[in-house]
């Protein structure tokens, strides 16, 4: 039996930088903790990403692409179309408009982004161990 | 202003006699802009004497006057430069009646800031012509900052602004190069009609291969493609794996970090750009990205992608008169003339 993960989406704040990168990817890990992960970045509120930054979206695709999973992008806006251009990383990542978009992609039914207090938090981790165990 | 020839010879009805003239330093800092190797205003002081002009008198206001103008590089350089403290219209009506004293009776003003390649000798003809005390000069897109002025009748004490603003009535329509660098997407096409010999602005440097000029002291890494036409600036750096191609240009005092490609780029000088960047239809000042293709400025403050090459004015030596950080002045519009 095949277990269909939920999408996660989770939106990134406004600054994407060295200083924020670590607390990004402490929220973003135990996401990857699970086989076949399915993330959708929310980058709508996103005005400034820095190499740094580049390098922490790259590293979550690796590692969910490792896992047999999958890692969108959404709501990038000109400037930060324009840095992953720069960059050279902007045919990596599959973009769209929207989240909604980026989780119809999946094909699989969807869920709200979850909120930071639920994302690591004893509401979700029953959800997230009945997920575990299903796997 | 911009003179000619020996004012004491009256003869003929030349511009080569008689016919003396000023560029302004304008408040915009696209005068110290520097394009292939070579300074706007060197440019304009270039183009001026290749129209039998002179002498040249160059009017700076106190807040541009401390940037190099790179004329001292310019061979024959003599130019005469005044720094403006005051009014710079006071300064032209002063220096007009000191013309119409040494017997110069037809002055050029040029406030500079477009890049012209007009054969002012027609447009003096023109004006002697009209017998009006100023007749300023037109293109297809509307009135340039080009002035052709009677320096008797500024010697009578006629006043310099209300005559300059009512030439706008005898205009003459000047036929030739023009590229009123209003915005930074014409440096982009001054640069590429230069480099394709669509206007007479060369690049400084040798041509060491055809169509690839290379400035003094530049290094390019034996892995680097570069693809013709091309500039490389004077000191700078092409790194291992770099491509530079589609007319693009690296000012001087630049660095390319290794990998990196620019395509129909001008990096503006003292820039670096860092390693295995893509840069495309931009014009590039330190951490300013203007993208042509998507009509965005974007400030990167990641100095691992684009920044500042050195700190400005370190280099006392030959410091390129765009070194400072020019904040968002460079991409405005020329300003209006200081009326």
């Amino acid at each position: 039996m095949v277990v269909r993960r939920p999408v996660v989406v989770m939106e990134l704040p406004e600054q994407i930088g060295t200083s924020q990168v670590p607390e990004i990817l402490e929220d973003v890990r135990t996401l990857l903790e699970f086989q076949r992960p399915r993330i959708v970045f929310d980058c709508s509120l996103v005005r400034s990403i820095d190499s740094a930054g580049v390098e922490m979206l790259l590293y979550c695709l690796d590692e969910s692409m490792k896992r047999d999973g999958d890692l969108k992008l959404a709501g990038v806006s000109p400037q930060a179309r324009m840095i992953l251009e720069i960059m050279r990383v902007d045919g990596v990542f599959e973009v769209f408009e929207t989240a909604g978009e980026a989780v119809r992609s999946f094909n699989v039914p969807t869920l709200a982004a979850i909120p930071e207090d639920a994302f690591l938090y004893d509401s979700a981790s029953e959800d997230l161990e009945n997920v575990r165990r299903a796997s | 202003m911009v003179g000619t020839g020996d004012p004491a010879d009256r003869t003929g009805d030349s511009c080569s006699t008689g016919c003396a003239g000023e560029v302004l330093r304008g408040g915009s800092q696209l005068a110290a802009l520097e394009v292939l190797g070579r300074s706007l205003l060197e440019a304009a002081v270039e183009n001026l004497r290749m129209a039998g002009i002179g002498p040249i008198s160059l009017l700076t206001p106190g807040s541009l006057a401390n940037q190099d103008s790179g004329l001292r590089d310019s061979p024959g350089s003599a130019v005469e430069s005044i720094r403006v403290e005051e009014d710079v219209v006071d300064s032209i009506g002063l220096k007009l009646k000191d013309h119409a004293k040494s017997g110069i009776d037809t002055t050029v003003v040029i406030r500079l800031g477009a890049y012209i390649e007009i054969d002012l000798t027609e447009a003096v003809q023109f004006h002697r012509e009209q017998g009006q005390p100023a007749t300023r000069l037109t293109d297809a897109d509307g009135p340039l900052d080009i002035w052709i002025a009677d320096t008797s009748h500024f010697a009578a004490g006629a006043d310099v602004l209300s005559s300059l603003q009512s030439a706008g009535q005898n205009c003459y329509a000047a036929p030739g190069y023009i590229n009123r660098l209003a915005h930074p997407r014409d440096l982009r096409h001054l640069a590429v009609d230069a480099l394709t010999g669509r206007c007479r602005l060369r690049p400084r440097g040798s041509e060491v291969q055809p169509g690839i000029w290379v400035g003094e002291g530049a290094q390019v890494h034996r892995g680097a493609r570069v693809v013709a036409p091309a500039f490389i600036g004077r000191t700078s750096i092409i790194g291992e794996d770099c491509v530079i191609a589609d007319c693009s240009v690296v000012e001087n005092d630049c660095e390319i970090d290794y990998g990196s490609t620019l395509s129909d780029v001008s990096l503006l000088p003292n820039s670096y750009v860092g390693i295995g960047l893509d840069l495309r239809h931009s014009v590039v000042s330190g951490g300013t990205l203007l993208s042509l293709e998507h009509d965005m400025t974007l400030e990167i403050s990641d100095p691992g992608v684009v920044r500042f090459n050195k700190a400005p004015h370190k280099d006392v030596g030959r410091q390129s008169p765009a070194a400072v950080e020019v904040p968002g002045m460079l991409f405005t519009p020329a300003e209006e003339a200081a009326n």
